[in-house]
């Protein structure tokens, strides 16, 4: 960017500076020089539909908008004229008498750009008649609202749909004055191709979209903001988390039309209002088989002198410890040297360790040359794909912002989508190519379009073993075309990405991950370009500090485990069976769960919003989340409870 | 299959054997079927049918039948043109199916053309036209061999093999064309920023997205001429260069357009003059049909090229313009259907040639589409700057049923309008942008005196708030609320407020739109506002509809046309049920002239009466003198109501209609009315300048009786010499009704011998019971009432030999129709573009009138033609005549008006037009001495006006532009509609006259009233629009 040329306008009598290639609005705002506007939203397309940015350019008949005029050396600009600010306010006039704008009982009221404007222009009334529509209201997504009689028509919503979401659900239906706003082809927004990722709504300047999580629980200027990171699943997005009363009121994109600024309903919605009940006390289990709640002293003792006993009874490799990836590196590093140091045994894991050592085998049996997770590319390498074979994953659900990416290469790189997958898979229905082999048969399918890409690309190395496209029609139960176009697709693509997740780790076959990398090198013209979807939000910073490096809970017989879920959800895994057995359990959570039911002791623990630490996203970038609540009552920090119970032995 | 055409040499080898073909086709008599989309709606294809079967049948030989396209009279379809080897050719009209045998048989068989079915191609319609764009709609569209039989592709041949590119862009710019489009942008400057713009691959694109309410040129051009815009876009695509590919963008309601089009591009693919190697050169061109999806703003060429991309046709702001980044970011230039059309012929008859038509300015000529109140509707082409009044009057035939032309809508919705005022407009780029209109694609709505100018803007309004894209604020929420705003005045809820928020809002929109749609969009508000203001003011404060169109605003046209609002509908409703004096008395509430009225006159009503649009309108006139004549027989008393006496006094100063209807209606209040009268008599010009053949005396006298029983004092012989002597007196208010009894002099040599008369002084001698001297041959100066009352009396006075010499045109003439036919009948001649020049006299006494004979030229500001004296000896003539009546206008004579009654040039009272309150407090003044010459009902309306005034006045309260007309009784009028027999077509009744031999000889009233069947028969057809309910507002 620091390359463009730099240019001199005189905007105001002033001479400013600017860069070639910047539109008028662009140096205005650099050299703090206020042009109001509705439509605009920096890094979206610029439209030049509001009118409000208008502005005098001399030598020009007509007055221009200031967002989409092309600064040019020596232009002179006029932004304040006594008939550009009656303009801007006979506009203002306009759109509040268009539709119904009520402010006071408007969710958006106080955090409104119309509001702000009419604030701005003291329209104290509107001289034309109200033509009060009467627009429907669509409240059947589970998360936003769209109100039409909010709606100015800017088209922010919809530039970010197609342009930062690539989703490109929402467009205008009608024209005119009859324009709406709509989802697909005039449905409503819960029965639409949405994925509920917000962006519209953070994208609106009016109340027309709203959250049905925050609305009326606070404006901005009623709490505070903290910018924090989303640690659920890897993507790593920078968040605006706006806190009033010690309540999330509102989880915003740090950089809206950035990279990674979207977020995800995960990452905007799920959060802000979770009703999940909370462990607040420690408990014990009673003799009565209850649990009880008890003191910290009386809980973390008990945990402690159980360890010293079954270290001296059955020795430190009796105790195994579990730890979730949701938790911050710093909490990890603490459990691993708790677990590693103090009780002294090697059996410690993380909860989705298995998927790790799948992808680790294929990585070395795919190259010997230890770099590992390194080998992988960053998210961002998909936006500039022009092909993207999925491979056992519906991004879209498991990282939708990831998921985003690739629909924007879709959209804007003309990028063509493969998916594999043999389970159900929604993302299908968005693919140019949808195989869905026979379970178990992946690696025949890969091995096959690793062959013929290697026919049409380069000549294979000798330790790749191809499948024949008869054995692979044979074992996938595919059609041989469609097998065939797939391989066209990829080995046709200059910059073709592969991403693969879930699917592939439950398959738990180092040989598949094997595969997709080989596929990958094969169709690549310029390095590897190959991402995992790993499961949790800090699953490479587990990973990196070697938690599930062994295999340890596939050997162990433990009799007492302590597992850290802190915020994660109990989900059924490898790591249940051994909980199950064990005649001790120890479980520190932050959420009631059927496995906080059979623990022995179970210790609170605080959440996402409720701690701070590092994360490493799924391509390994730190991220800072930062504390933005104080957590209940009697709900210590993770790494201070371990180290009470470490100093306990 | 035809051979490609791999040369020029190839090129004319076919031209050659197409001509040749042609000529042996022209040996035989060929009947073209003109088969434009106009022509098919009007039943060509039957026509065409009965063609086919009638010379089938009759086994003639020596006929083909062909098909061509619309060549322009598309009011008159189904069009058929009959080449004749011997006879040449003509062109039938409104051919039906039933007429074709008689056609053939009398026309292709026996040789007789059937005259009275024919086009007349000598009158102005045809002649002043000048047909270039069009001259291949006679030819088949469908074949490729006819256009290049008559030269078609001979400039593309030109181009490239015998031009450089830039040569071409050259002769375009010489050529001086300009976008047809509406915008009118150089061409050839067009295409030399597209040729400089950088890119490996640009496009040329054709729009014939035409939109516009009532306009369908390209249409025409695009069924009856293809080839002509393909050929100009493949030129156009060479002379820019890089251009390989062309779309043309057709709306997809042209369903014939695209099928045509999509035909000719066929044809010129097969013969290579699209594709690779055309005509062997290295040049490569080829185009396709993009049909659009019928959005008005696809018109805009940043949403036309977005339409093709496939996306949602939203126009997008400029720059960057399409000529660096148009059609998928590409250099792209993108013309009218016209534009393209016209490059074909520039190349091949080069520049010059084409700037033979046209102005300087504007060069070439422009095809229109003349709609609306006009008598010859359709196509018509006609060079740039053709004055506005010449395509109206001479093209278009003027207006129909004698109506007054008003305006003309240019530009179709985003144009405005033209007021009567700027007839001489030449019709271009310039002119037209002056005046507040745009050129626009080329659609001329015609509109009359029964247009409503806030209904027409209204319409228009609707228009682009439906088209509006809604991209922008300013066009997608001004544009309805400009119509909101524009319905409510309609309405009658509008204020004056109202009209600067308008023109503010307007303004705005105007200025801040994105594109040319809500750019142009307010124009016909703010036209409207510009040269209609007056309409805009009458709806906002008199809630009155000028043009009765408005229909929440009154009942029914006819009472909402009648200056004092008579309750027509009702009735003429009692009439046909025999209540005539129920019908009497419900006149009498509101007219205290119902019997002189009836007879004198000018019906406005009758101008607005919806029954003419079925067939002729009711006798609104006749009925009323009916129900007078039978109250007055049968002694039907009407008795007003009376409020208590008040102290106050009132002088009304004249004692003509305007006077007494303000005495009468003063009196009814119970004030002291005073009328003094300089004559002799009462009734003013009724009875001193309305001779008794028209109203008789004893009517006249009848009616004023009636009104002096109330109580009003008349003092005859009286001159008031000031107004203040009457305050002095102790009169409280002042009504100055005192007429127009000043006959305007002609201004030439020798007007001051005996025998020349003034039309008002010989009338008013007349009725007087003096006997002014007419000798036997009398010419009569002017076109009014007064001129040719003044004849027909000559006539009584024994006069032989009666001349009217009116210097304009017999429809120019302000006189009443009726009267003009009857005098007329009486044997007077009427001698038009006539225009004396000095008085031949002997012995100070006429012996003479010198006359020049008149050309009318330019229009006037009233829209008439200006009459100008032809030069030459040959052109002026001597009239013997030994008296002559100048009657060229009247003026009041005001010179009494020495105390500070503002007083106008010529002559009249300065009173505002709604509450006839002079700037002198308590002096009112109405009726001819404020407005100059009008009709009775008109003086009678400012008595009233008067009154209500005077009376707020003396109560001390604020003046109102509402007359009161309180305190009467209601009369039950039937509220049943007429049944559908009543409404079946037929003429209205005339009411009989006296033999015309007891005419001439004596001053017997001429028409005598309605007798009762004949009452009630007429009547009943009344439509009854006062019982319709509103339409949609």
């Amino acid at each position: 960017m620091s390359d463009r040329k730099e240019i001199t306008l005189t905007i105001n009598g002033n001479q400013v500076k600017g860069k070639e290639g910047d539109t008028v609005l662009e140096v205005c705002r650099a050299n703090n020089i206020y042009v109001p506007t509705l439509c605009f939203l920096e890094g979206l397309s610029t439209i030049g539909a509001c009118r409000l940015c208008v502005v005098e350019i001399q030598g020009e008949r007509r007055i221009n908008p200031s967002c989409t005029y092309p600064a040019r050396d020596g232009l002179v600009v006029t932004t304040h004229t006594p008939n550009l600010e009656k303009y801007r306010r006979l506009i203002l006039e306009l759109i509040f008498t268009e539709r119904n704008h009520f402010c006071f009982f408007c969710a958006a009221s106080g955090d409104c750009e119309l509001q702000s404007q009419a604030y701005r222009y003291q329209m104290d009334h509107a001289r034309y008649p109200y033509t009060f529509p009467a627009l429907p209201t669509d409240t059947l997504n589970d998360f936003l609202v769209i109100d039409h009689n909010r709606c100015i028509l800017c088209g922010r919503c919809v530039r970010v749909c197609a342009e930062v979401v690539g989703d490109h659900t929402l467009d205008f239906s009608r024209r005119g004055w009859r324009t709406l706003v709509v989802a697909d082809l005039n449905q409503s927004l819960g029965q639409s191709s949405c994925i509920s990722c917000g962006a519209c709504l953070q994208a609106c300047p009016t109340g027309a979209i709203f959250s049905k999580v925050s609305a009326y629980r606070g404006r901005t200027s009623e709490g505070k903001i903290t910018r924090s990171a989303c640690s659920l699943c890897g993507v790593g997005c920078e968040t605006d988390v706006l806190v009033k009363d010690n309540n999330i009121v509102r989880i915003d994109g740090a950089n809206l039309t950035g990279l990674k600024g979207q977020l995800c309903l995960m990452g905007r919605f799920q959060q802000v209002y979770n009703e999940t009940p909370r462990v607040t006390t420690p408990l014990i289990r009673n003799k009565k088989g209850n649990l009880e709640p008890a003191s910290w002293e009386d809980a973390s003792k008990l945990i402690s002198d159980k360890i010293k006993d079954y270290k001296a009874r059955q020795g430190a490799s009796s105790i195994a410890g579990l730890v979730s990836s949701l938790c911050p590196s710093e909490t990890l590093e603490a459990f691993s040297g708790f677990m590693r140091n103090t009780v002294g045994t090697s059996y410690i894991d993380t909860l989705d360790g298995s998927s790790y050592r799948t992808i680790a085998e294929g990585i070395s049996a795919f190259s010997k040359n230890g770099k590992g997770l390194r080998i992988e590319s960053s998210l961002e390498s998909i936006l500039d794909a022009d092909c993207v074979l999925v491979v056992g994953s519906n991004p879209l659900e498991s990282h939708p912002v990831a998921g985003c990416y690739i629909l924007r290469a879709k959209t804007q790189k003309k990028a063509s989508i493969i998916v594999v997958d043999s389970r159900p898979n929604t993302f299908g229905f968005r693919a140019d190519v949808w195989l869905r082999p026979n379970a178990g048969s992946e690696e025949a399918l890969l091995g096959a379009l690793e062959g013929l890409v290697a026919k049409k690309t380069k000549s294979a190395e000798k330790s790749m073993r191809f499948v024949s496209v008869a054995k692979a029609v044979e074992a996938t139960g595919l059609g041989k075309d469609t097998i065939q176009k797939a391989a066209a697709m990829l080995s046709t693509a200059k910059n073709p990405v592969v991403v693969y997740g879930e699917g592939v780790f439950t398959a738990k076959n180092p040989k598949l991950v094997a595969r997709v990398l080989d596929l990958a090198k094969l169709a690549s013209h310029d390095g590897l370009k190959v991402i995992s979807l790993k499961p949790k939000g800090n699953s490479r910073g587990a990973w990196e500090l070697g938690i599930a490096s062994q295999n340890g809970m596939a050997k162990a017989k433990p009799s007492m485990v302590y597992v850290l879920m802190s915020d994660d959800k109990f989900e059924m895994g490898d790591w249940v069976a051994p909980v199950d057995q064990a005649e001790f359990v120890v479980v520190q959570a932050s959420y009631r769960s059927p496995l906080t039911d059979c623990a022995d002791v179970v210790l609170p623990s605080p959440i996402w919003a409720e701690r701070k630490g590092k994360y490493v996203s799924l391509d390994g970038k730190v991220g800072n989340s930062h504390k933005v609540v104080e957590p209940p009552s009697g709900i210590k920090d993770d790494v201070e409870v371990i180290a009470k119970i470490a100093k306990g032995i | 299959m035809a051979k490609r055409l791999s040369s020029v040499d190839d090129l004319n080898k076919f031209r050659e054997a197409a001509q040749s073909k042609l000529a042996e086709r022209a040996k035989k008599i060929e009947v073209k079927v003109h088969l434009g989309t106009c022509g098919i709606a009007g039943g060509a294809k039957f026509v065409q049918d009965a063609f086919v079967k009638e010379v089938k049948s009759l086994k003639l030989t020596n006929v083909v039948i062909t098909e061509a396209a619309c060549i322009g009279p598309c009011e008159r379809e189904p069009v058929v043109t009959v080449v004749h080897p011997q006879m040449g050719r003509v062109i039938y009209a409104e051919v039906t199916p039933e007429q074709v045998p008689n056609i053939v048989e009398q026309h292709l068989i026996k040789g007789q053309v059937v005259k009275e079915w024919l086009l007349d191609l000598e009158s102005p319609t045809f002649k002043l036209q000048n047909i270039r764009i069009m001259h291949n709609q006679d030819m088949d569209p469908q074949s490729i061999e006819e256009y290049i039989a008559r030269d078609g592709y001979q400039g593309l041949a030109k181009a490239v093999t015998k031009m450089q590119p830039q040569e071409v862009i050259d002769e375009i710019t010489k050529a001086g064309l300009r976008g047809r489009g509406g915008a009118g942008f150089p061409t050839g400057t067009k295409w030399s920023f597209v040729r400089r713009a950088v890119g490996d691959e640009k496009f040329v694109v054709c729009n014939g997205d035409e939109g516009d309410p009532g306009a369908y040129m390209n249409r025409a051009v695009l069924e009856g001429n293809p080839h002509s815009i393909i050929e100009g876009m493949a030129i156009g695509a060479y002379a820019i260069g890089n251009v390989r590919r062309g779309y043309a963008y057709i709306r997809a309601e042209y369903p014939l357009a695209i099928q045509t089009f999509n035909n000719a591009l066929a044809q010129a693919r097969q013969l290579g003059l699209l594709g690779k190697n055309i005509l062997g050169t290295n040049f490569e061109f080829d185009l396709s049909v993009f049909p659009g999806a019928g959005a008005f703003v696809c018109g805009e060429e940043t949403a036309l090229l977005a339409s093709i991309e496939g996306k949602r046709g939203n126009p997008r702001q400029r720059p960057p313009f399409p000529a660096n980044k148009g059609l998928l970011d590409k250099p792209t230039t993108l013309n009218n259907v016209e534009t393209w059309s016209n490059v074909p012929q520039i190349i091949h008859n080069g520049a010059a040639w084409f700037a033979s038509a046209g102005s300087e300015r504007c060069k070439g000529t422009k095809t229109f589409c003349l709609v609306g109140k006009v008598n010859n509707s359709g196509l018509i082409e006609v060079p740039l700057s053709t004055p506005l009044g010449q395509i109206v009057f001479d093209i278009g035939g003027g207006i129909p049923d004698g109506k007054k032309f008003k305006a003309v809508q240019i530009g179709g919705p985003s144009g405005g309008c033209i007021p009567i005022g700027h007839l001489n407009t030449p019709v271009d780029y310039e002119a037209v942008t002056a005046l507040g209109a745009i050129m626009g694609s080329g659609g001329l709505i015609v509109m009359d005196e029964n247009n409503c100018m806030v209904d027409v803007a209204k319409f228009f309004l609707q228009f682009t708030r439906d088209e509006s894209c809604g991209k922008c604020t300013p066009c997608r929420a001004g544009i309805p609320k400009m119509l909101e705003i524009l319905t409510k005045i309609t309405q009658g809820k509008g204020s004056m407020e109202d009209l600067a928020v308008l023109s503010e809002l307007a303004e705005m929109v105007g200025s801040a739109s994105l594109c040319g749609l809500g750019q142009t969009a307010p124009n016909p508000v703010l036209s409207t506002l510009r040269h209609f203001r007056d309409e805009y003011e009458a709806h906002i404060i008199d809630k009155h509809c000028p043009a009765a169109v408005c229909q929440p605003l009154f009942r029914a046209p006819c009472q909402h046309t009648c200056p004092v609002e008579l309750d027509c509908p009702g009735y003429v409703a009692l009439i046909k049920e025999g209540k005539y004096a129920e019908a009497y008395k419900l006149i009498r509430q509101r007219l205290p002239f119902p019997m002189s009225v009836g007879r004198v006159c000018d019906h406005p009503c009758e101008v607005k009466c919806r029954r003419a649009q079925v067939d002729e309108s009711i006798s609104i006139r006749d009925l009323k003198r009916m129900a007078a004549d039978y109250a007055y027989e049968h002694g039907v008393e009407f008795v007003p109501p009376m409020k208590p006496r008040k102290p106050e006094r009132v002088a009304i100063i004249g004692a003509g209609p305007a006077g007494l209807t303000a005495a009468y209606e003063l009196a009814r209040e119970g004030y002291n009315v005073t009328v003094f009268e300089a004559l002799p008599v009462a009734g003013g010009m009724m009875a001193v300048a309305i001779p008794e053949y028209r109203l008789p005396k004893k009517v006249l006298k009848a009616e004023i009786d009636s009104i002096l029983k109330l109580g009003v004092e008349l003092k005859l012989n009286t001159r008031v010499n000031d107004v203040d002597s009457l305050f002095k007196e102790g009169y409280k208010a002042v009504f100055i009704s005192c007429g127009a009894h000043k006959g305007d002099k002609m201004g030439i040599p020798g007007e001051n011998v005996e025998g020349v008369y003034d039309a008002i002084d010989f009338l008013r001698e007349l009725s007087l019971g003096k006997k002014p001297k007419v000798g036997k041959r009398v010419a009569v100066v002017g076109g009014g009432n007064s001129a040719i009352d003044a004849a027909r009396s000559a006539v009584r006075q024994g006069a032989e030999e009666v001349h009217i010499l009116y210097r304009r045109e017999r429809r120019d003439m302000p006189a009443i129709d009726e009267e003009i036919e009857a005098a007329e009948n009486e044997g007077i001649h009427i001698d038009c573009l006539v225009a004396p020049t000095k008085v031949l006299s002997e012995n100070g006494k006429v012996t003479g009138l010198e006359c020049v004979r008149m050309e009318l030229k330019g229009f006037d500001s009233s829209g008439r033609r200006t009459p100008s004296p032809l030069s030459g000896p040959e052109y002026t003539y001597p009239l013997t005549v030994d008296t002559v009546i100048e009657a060229i206008g009247q003026r009041p004579d005001t010179s009494f008006m020495k105390d500070g009654v503002k007083v106008a040039k010529g002559g009249t009272i300065t009173a505002d037009p709604r509450t006839l309150a002079t700037d002198k407090p308590g002096v009112f003044a109405g009726g001819d001495a404020v407005t100059g010459p009008k009709t009775v009902i008109w003086a009678v309306a400012a008595g009233q006006r008067a009154a209500t005034s005077i009376k707020r006045y003396l109560q001390g309260k604020p003046l109102s532009p509402f007359v009161e007309r309180d305190g009467y009784e209601p009369i039950a009028v039937s509220q049943i509609a007429p049944t559908e027999e009543e409404v079946k077509e037929r003429a209205r009744i005339q009411a009989s006259e006296i033999e015309s031999k007891e005419r001439k000889s004596s001053y017997k009233e001429i028409v005598l009233a309605f007798r009762p069947n004949e009452a009630r028969e007429e009547a009943s057809r009344c439509l009854r629009c006062d019982l319709e309910v509103g339409g949609e507002e």
